[in-house]
């Protein structure tokens, strides 16, 4: 007889979980990972989630080479940031935001690009950065109109916008999971 | 709903002499407050359970650290959402199963032919961990051999269960009646007597 028969169901699972807890440890980084999640917000300020598409009872389909689409707005009194989360065939997923100053009022934007436009003041003189888990910080460029464009990996993202004065606002983290919502 | 006793002693960090607010027994509040003693217990408290739960899953060790690092940042900045600081633990298992699954679906999608050595064979091939862990035992090396061979959803279950994460919150994560979860931890456990050789 083997010294483990008659092992009663809750002995077992004892027994095991401490098997996959000895055969398989979590790295030792993943703590320190952990913990700064705490953090990585630490000195910001928290801009509201305004809009978020997920929330719609149908979901929204954006351009022809765009498979699925979800749009988020954070933003105070002073900003805000539109992202749509665009994710192609080919898996990619894709931030397309604006940023605009809500004190600045619309204004016209005439750029051969875009065309001709009316649009809410642009913010583009902001440094924008994109912070995910287990992934360092990305500033990403931003155009005059307050219009960036980046394409990330990962499940979830926030992003920090620094304004010229020092201000440091920052969205929450949001899913790129378009089906987590 | 039938609550466990808490806290739930699914990690290292536990003091059980300690006194605990029965109402928040992690300290969810001041963790998500920035205290950080409090968010240092709950990692000690849950780190490895949601390792293990990624692994369950089915994911390599690389997605499954993804996946950990994603929901202690979700924690951070959804955590005010969990209205009953009790069901931390049901809220980390869903919401750590939703992100790997979510992965298993990408490396699915992006290398098809994986598909079904993760449907098969459960997890991938185990790797080594740090070289300074400790050596298993042959029978834990079964027993772990063996519970990689089981249904993912025995897998699922299991990981739950060894947590002492409240039936309420097990049937909730795993969409399955509460009545029988008891069963299909008794036929999870026989499968794994059978495959693992450990009699019974």
């Amino acid at each position: 007889m083997s010294v483990v028969d008659g092992w009663k169901d809750d002995e077992l699972l004892d027994r095991v979980h401490e098997a996959v807890r000895i055969t398989d440890p979590p790295p030792v980084r993943l703590r320190d990972a952990a913990m700064r999640a705490l953090t990585w917000d630490h000195e910001l300020e928290a801009m509201q989630l305004l809009y978020d598409s997920a929330a719609e009872p149908v979901g929204v389909m954006r351009g022809a080479a765009a498979v699925t689409a979800r749009d988020l707005t954070f933003g105070d009194e002073e900003l805000s940031v539109e992202i749509s989360i665009t994710e192609d065939e080919g898996g990619a997923t894709t931030l397309d935001g604006m940023i605009s100053d809500n004190t600045m009022g619309d204004r016209v934007i005439d750029d051969p690009t875009v065309g001709v436009e009316v649009a809410d003041g642009s913010a583009g003189d902001v440094d924008v950065v994109i912070v995910q888990p287990n992934r360092p910080k990305r500033q990403v460029p931003v155009d005059e109109h307050g219009r960036f464009l980046v394409t990330v990996e990962g499940m979830v993202a926030g992003i920090v916008i620094v304004r010229p004065e020092g201000r440091r606002l920052a969205t929450g983290i949001f899913s790129l999971d378009l089906d987590a919502g | 709903m039938t609550l466990k006793c808490y806290p739930l002693v699914v990690g290292a960090g536990y003091d059980a002499g300690a006194m605990h607010d029965p109402v928040d027994p992690w300290s969810l509040q001041a963790a998500l407050d920035g205290d950080a003693e409090a968010w240092a217990r709950l990692v000690d408290e849950f780190g490895d359970t949601i390792w293990h739960w990624a692994r369950s899953q089915g994911l390599g060790r690389e997605d499954a650290e993804d996946v950990a690092q994603t929901v202690w940042y979700l924690l951070k900045d959804k955590g005010r959402s969990i209205e009953d600081p009790r069901r931390l633990p049901g809220w980390l298992a869903t919401t750590t199963r939703r992100y790997a699954q979510t992965v298993s679906k990408r490396r699915i999608r992006d290398s098809p032919e994986a598909a079904g050595d993760m449907a098969e064979r459960g997890l991938p091939e185990v790797d080594a961990g740090p070289a300074d862990s400790v050596v298993a035992s042959d029978l834990q090396r079964r027993l772990r051999e063996g519970y990689d061979t089981l249904r993912p959803r025995c897998r699922e279950l299991l990981s739950l269960l060894w947590s002492d994460v409240p039936y309420a919150e097990v049937a909730e994560t795993l969409g399955m009646a509460i009545g029988s979860i008891g069963e299909t931890r008794r036929r999870c456990l026989d499968e794994l007597r059978r495959v693992a050789n450990v009699g019974g």
